[in-house]
């Protein structure tokens, strides 16, 4: 197979039953994948868990996707609403993330990963999948709106807000948050 | 145009969890293993049909009818059927029964015609 095929092209093969077309497609994108679930679910096996449901389901229906559209996106679809059927299964009490993670107390760790981990605390499950798949998986605005099934002025709207929570989150924590980066975390465009 | 400190630092990659050694060929077996062809073995189910035809086998052994007598080809021993049948047919009480009841119909119509003045049927009409 050689190694320049597109999504597209590997798609069409997986539909004529091409299990090796499959396996690359599970090549390029399980990590992703499987990032965007950790940080999702804050766990190893339940990440590891959906990550295979995904590609599964994926699998499963892969007759229902449309080749012209970017392959990528719809598996974050796809992760994005198991992990929300996994939640729903979850106890309803259960808190999303955990606020005793180490980096959470530990706000001196200023890099980027604290930063996140303070989003996830901070922010709604879907406020943190639209900053972590357009900003982490440099998912277009138009993709991320796909994912989270809105539209894409109703997204913008929900970066924006969430970009605006999360200064004032930081602003709250911290006076000088990154000593490396002289943030100003006053928005330039405000 | 300047660009938001907070995005750059959310744009700037964060050290990813990755999943176990192994998890990628699991994930192949699992997805490989999902889209092998399901059909089985066809099994042989001669025996369903066994009770059917033994049974059926049987009705026809007790259906068939005894070995009818071979007529023979001798024309001194063939029998006038055409008398024999009418002699049977007169003298049977069916037959002497319609008799009666055709005796009686009669009866009855002339019994009505002679009771009606108008058109009764004299001696010499007849």
């Amino acid at each position: 197979m050689p190694p320049e095929q597109s999504d597209s092209d590997l798609v069409l093969a997986s539909r004529r039953g091409d299990s090796s077309a499959y396996g690359e497609l599970i090549h390029r994108y399980h990590e992703t994948i499987y990032a965007f679930l950790h940080q999702l679910t804050g766990n190893r096996e339940d990440a590891e868990d959906l990550t295979q449901d995904t590609f599964l389901h994926a699998r499963k229906k892969l007759a229902t996707f449309k080749p012209h559209l970017p392959f990528r996106p719809w598996l974050f679809t796809i992760a994005r609403r198991l992990t929300i059927a996994h939640w729903r299964r979850l106890k309803p009490t259960l808190p999303l993330f955990d606020d005793d993670h180490p980096a959470t107390k530990d706000r001196t760790t200023h890099d980027s990963a604290a930063l996140w981990t303070i989003a996830k605390n901070a922010l709604k499950r879907d406020e943190f999948t639209a900053l972590w798949l357009h900003y982490q998986e440099d998912l277009s605005i138009k993709e991320v709106a796909r994912v989270l099934r809105k539209t894409v002025t109703h997204t913008k709207v929900i970066l924006h807000r969430t970009r605006k929570k999360l200064r004032k989150e930081l602003e709250s924590t911290s006076d000088a948050w990154l000593p490396g980066h002289p943030l100003n975390l006053s928005n330039p465009a405000s | 145009m300047k660009s938001d400190p907070l995005e750059q630092l959310l744009r700037h990659p964060v050290p990813r969890e990755t999943p176990r050694p192994g998890f990628e060929t699991r994930l192949r077996a699992l997805s490989h293993h999902q889209t092998e062809p399901t059909i089985q073995p066809r099994r042989s189910r001669w025996w369903l049909a066994t009770p059917f035809a033994a049974l059926t086998l049987l009705a026809i052994l007790s259906d068939s009818p005894a070995p009818a007598p071979q007529a023979s080809a001798d024309p001194e021993k063939t029998i006038p059927v055409e008398e024999t049948d009418l002699s049977l047919v007169t003298n049977s009480p069916l037959h002497q029964e319609a008799r009666e009841l055709e005796k009686d119909a009669k009866r009855t119509a002339h019994f009505l015609f002679d009771s009606l003045p108008s058109i009764s049927i004299t001696k010499k009409d007849r």
